[in-house]
């Protein structure tokens, strides 16, 4: 090769050499300069900044090290970084919101922040040092951070015990349960109860086909502009359980064809004896009587009812019974008087009571009901149907079981049907892509997916079998965080003491006391042992609270202590024998060992005490401010008027010591009495007695 | 909050490109220069070596602007909605369109307050009506900013937890302070201060203002 090429060619190596060099510089100084330039470099030195801002630099920097800082949870596979640029997390004086974040401190939760890390709540990308990676979704991590708004979801993936602290998922969680998700769907922590709806196999003798129709159509009725839920035209704020079903009219005319025919098990009407018939059928005070007892019976306590008073229309009554407003137009009067006389009968899971009813009040109650709580335009706008054809009433059927009625209603000769929607247990922890989203143009996020789904299923997937339930804003938030909350994650070793079973066993009682129970359905209000409803006081310890005496006069004729409750006791007629029954029972059984009646001695009262006592009551505590006696007093704490007849003393001064270890949710302060005081207290509240032909308490709040 | 937080977010974001391209142009740059020019004589020669550092500072700004996006991209959007960060609500009392996001003491509070206060701070409660009337004098509403917002938290901690009768107030409110924890009662301050109308100011801070550059 001559001389000048070999020049030229050296040259060009040189050219290239130089070139290389340049390139291969400039990538070894990216890399420091990428470095240098992490989010995570730029938080921490935008941190330090800001603690020399601060009054208190030396405090907020005694922990900080220019590093990537690390939570490692091995027992629940966390690990967590996020500390990382969420410098102030645990500094108590950066919980101002004009902090900016990322250094804004958490505020004060039950759990410590510096342990726990931040994923374990808010989900997210514990490993990550990127912002972006942190807390969106990435190819590689599909689970971005958690809405705050849904934050609760992750108390109760490992709480399953109900907290106080969380208003939103135990809202929601409560509506699994009253919605009948478990119905269809299998849902972790939620038992499936042993039916959930109605048993139809009588519904043909119950209501009428219109009306079956019109419930297929809109079990809402009517719905006002306003997204206001209407049942029957008036205002209610719950929710009926009967979700949408988008039907073709076919269907509905064939849905409601077949069940108008089903009564193969049917109860034969009941026969009023003719001389109750005689005497007041043609009496004008009928209707007016059967109103009377129907109030005088409680029925509102369980089930509203619109009231026009003064112009005004209002729900009045409870909402453990279905509403009632235009029942009158709805059910059949045969049917109503078997119904009241023993509803289990028709339906054994019902909550309704078996009243002691004489043949007399039945029939007024059911006259008012067939004649005032009616609506004759409630059916106008279904067609008129011929008897359901032959055809019409297979195919409603078969539709029976192909769009899940079954899941949820009893047939007889049907075989009920579980998991025919899919398995939730494990929602709050899918990611994007295991869920279908179809063509549908929703944010691909397993937050929106559940937003989406329950708002309107038809939005994911046009041919979706699930109804259409309307809810409120706040009960579709609360169904979202407890959907979320279902990771399916069983615990492991270290955590299964935080995973209590949530609920109490059944309170059962075998005897006469428990055939009572069952009858009056007691547990629908009141709470035994942890187990039962929380209408009512709850009566573990009653018979350490309260008298015998006073608890046979009560079942008798309740009269209730709290003036200002809207919901009271049903009459229900018991006899003598049943009375006596249950106030043994309550009285000898269910008591608590904290209150021991040796302890006092009603003898060593003495007027002297009980004056005192007076004195303490009105001007020192000032109880009169939440208790009534006679008439004069507030209305938070019960009536105390015939407090000697009702309460016993040892229970009275076991109270006064600490009324929340006895009743943990007792709204009365726990106060620092001296034993004196308590004494002269207890001694003044065994004086105040009642005779017993005068009313009990005061005659307010027969509604809202 | 939601200004501040983006206003953040983009100011450091541009301070960061800058401060790259310094960072990436000069090392790369000046080697360069010394190593190639004294091999090259001729014009021609010239010319490539202008060409090929012209496309260098090219290939510097291209990256450089590439990070600045993908910086720019890795900031995470601001909130936009208060309720998405709200853990629970409450509907204004003279207003129910109005809807108070909580954070998580004042959601505590809001839970303490309907168990044991509303029944006497509020003119209606989980029962229907309300003590208030009843008593005299009337207790302050719970939402009556007019006489809450002036108290400061430490007057109110003293009289939840003593008592009214110990604060010089009325007897008929009773100490709390052993059936509340301190927590509770602080929680039911906070909200008390998230729920008044008036609206609750806090009272000026002392110390320097801060800012985080």
């Amino acid at each position: 090769m001559p001389a000048e090429e070999m020049g030229k060619v050296t040259k060009r190596l040189r050219l290239i050499f130089a070139v290389s060099s340049v390139v291969f510089l400039m990538v070894l100084a990216i890399s420091p300069a990428r470095d240098y330039l992490r989010d995570w470099r730029r938080y921490e030195r935008d941190y330090v900044r800001l603690t020399e801002s601060r009054p208190d630099t030396k405090r907020l920097l005694a922990d900080f090290h220019p590093a990537i800082e690390q939570i490692w949870i091995p027992q629940m596979q966390v690990v967590d970084r996020c500390t990382t640029c969420h410098q102030g997390i645990t500094k108590p004086s950066l919980l101002d919101v004009s902090v900016p974040q990322p250094f804004r401190a958490h505020p004060p939760i039950p759990h410590r922040v510096r342990d726990w890390g931040c994923v374990i709540c808010h989900r997210g990308q514990g490993l990550a040092t990127e912002v972006r990676d942190a807390h969106e979704t990435t190819l590689a991590w599909e689970q971005p951070s958690l809405p705050v708004r849904y934050i609760q979801a992750s108390c109760g993936a490992c709480h399953r015990a109900e907290l106080p602290h969380t208003p939103r998922l135990n809202h929601g969680r409560e509506l699994l349960l009253t919605l009948n998700c478990v119905g269809c769907h299998r849902l972790q922590g939620v038992e499936r109860p042993a039916m959930l709806g109605p048993d139809l196999t009588n519904v043909g003798t119950k209501v009428s086909r219109a009306w079956i129709y019109k419930w297929l159509k809109d079990p809402r009725t009517i719905t006002a502009s306003d997204g206001t839920l209407l049942v029957n035209g008036y205002e209610n704020g719950d929710e009926p359980r009967m979700p949408k079903f988008r039907l073709s009219e076919k269907e509905l005319r064939a849905l409601s064809g077949y069940l108008s025919t089903l009564a193969s098990d049917s109860i034969p009407p009941y026969k009023f004896e003719s001389h109750t018939v005689a005497a007041w059928e043609k009496r004008p005070d009928l209707v007016d009587q059967g109103e009377t007892r129907f109030r005088q019976m409680f029925c509102t306590t369980c089930h509203s009812l619109a009231v026009t008073r003064a112009g005004e229309t209002k729900m009045i009554g409870g909402d453990i019974g279905p509403e009632l407003t235009k029942v009158g137009s709805k059910v059949n009067a045969d049917w109503l008087a078997t119904w009241l006389r023993n509803p289990q009968a028709h339906l054994p899971h019902s909550k309704m009571p078996r009243y002691q009813w004489s043949d007399q009040d039945l029939y007024l109650v059911s006259q008012y009901i067939e004649s005032k709580l009616t609506d004759p335009s409630l059916l106008s706008d279904a067609p008129k149907f011929d008897p359901a054809a032959t055809d019409e009433v297979q195919l409603g059927r078969r539709l029976f079981t192909e769009k899940g009625c079954s899941s949820c209603h009893v047939i007889k000769g049907v075989a009920p049907q579980t998991d025919f929607g899919p398995d939730l247990a494990s929602l709050g922890s899918k990611n994007a892509s295991q869920l279908e989203f179809g063509n549908s143009k929703i944010k691909r996020t397993p937050v929106a997916y559940i937003e989406a789904k329950i708002t309107d299923p038809a939005a994911v997937n046009v041919a979706a079998r699930m109804p259409q339930y309307s809810l409120a804003p706040g009960d579709l938030d609360a169904l979202t965080t407890a959907l979320l909350s279902m990771t399916g994650k069983s615990a492991s070793a270290p955590l299964e003491g935080l995973i209590q079973p949530d609920g109490h066993p059944q309170f059962r009682s075998a005897g006469a006391f428990g055939e009572l129970y069952e009858r009056y359905k007691c547990s629908v209000c009141h709470r035994f042992n942890g187990y039962g409803g929380t209408l009512a006081p709850d009566l573990t310890n009653e018979g350490s609270r309260a008298q015998k005496k006073w608890i046979a006069a009560f079942l008798k004729n309740p009269q209730t202590l709290r003036p200002t409750l809207t919901f009271r006791m049903p009459q229900f007629n018991m006899t003598d024998e049943e009375v006596s029954t249950l106030a043994d029972y309550l009285s000898m059984v269910m008591q608590t060992p904290a209150v021991n009646p040796a302890d006092t001695n009603s003898k060593h009262y003495t007027p002297e005490m009980a004056n005192l006592g007076k004195q303490l009551y009105e001007v020192k505590f000032q109880c009169q401010s939440c208790h009534t006696i006679g008439s004069t007093g507030g209305y938070v704490g019960p009536n105390l008027t015939n407090a000697g007849n009702w309460i016993n003393p040892a229970w009275t001064e076991e109270w006064l010591k600490n009324p929340q270890s006895l009743v943990p949710e007792a709204i009365e302060p726990h106060r620092d009495f001296t034993d004196e005081e308590r004494a002269a207290l207890t001694a003044y509240l065994m004086t105040l007695k009642q005779s017993a032909s005068a009313p009990a308490g005061g005659a307010h709040g027969s509604g809202k | 909050m939601k200004p501040r937080l983006s206003k953040f977010a983009n100011s450091s974001s541009g301070q960061r490109g800058s401060a790259l391209l310094r960072a990436v142009v000069s090392p790369g740059f000046s080697p360069a220069r010394a190593n190639v020019a004294p091999t090259l004589r001729s014009a021609r020669a010239d010319l490539k070596v202008g060409a090929t550092t012209a496309l260098l500072i090219a290939l510097v700004l291209i990256m450089a602007a590439g990070f600045a996006t993908s910086c720019r991209q890795n900031r995470a959007a601001a909130l936009p909605d208060p309720f998405a960060r709200a853990y629970d609500t409450e509907a204004d009392w003279n207003d129910a369109a109005h809807v108070i996001p909580l954070n998580y003491q004042q959601a505590q509070g809001k839970r303490v307050f309907y168990q044991y206060c509303v029944w006497c701070h509020a003119d209606s409660t989980p029962a229907g009506p309300s003590n208030r009337s009843n008593l005299n004098p009337n207790p302050p509403l719970g939402n009556d900013g007019a006489t809450l917002n002036s108290l400061s938290d430490d007057f109110m901690r003293n009289v939840i937890t003593m008592g009214g009768a110990a604060a010089g107030k009325s007897a008929a409110m009773p100490p709390w302070g052993k059936t509340l924890s301190q927590d509770d009662i602080d929680a039911v301050i906070a909200f008390y201060r998230a729920i008044p109308q008036p609206a609750y100011q806090p009272p000026a801070r002392p110390g320097p203002k801060y800012s985080v550059r």
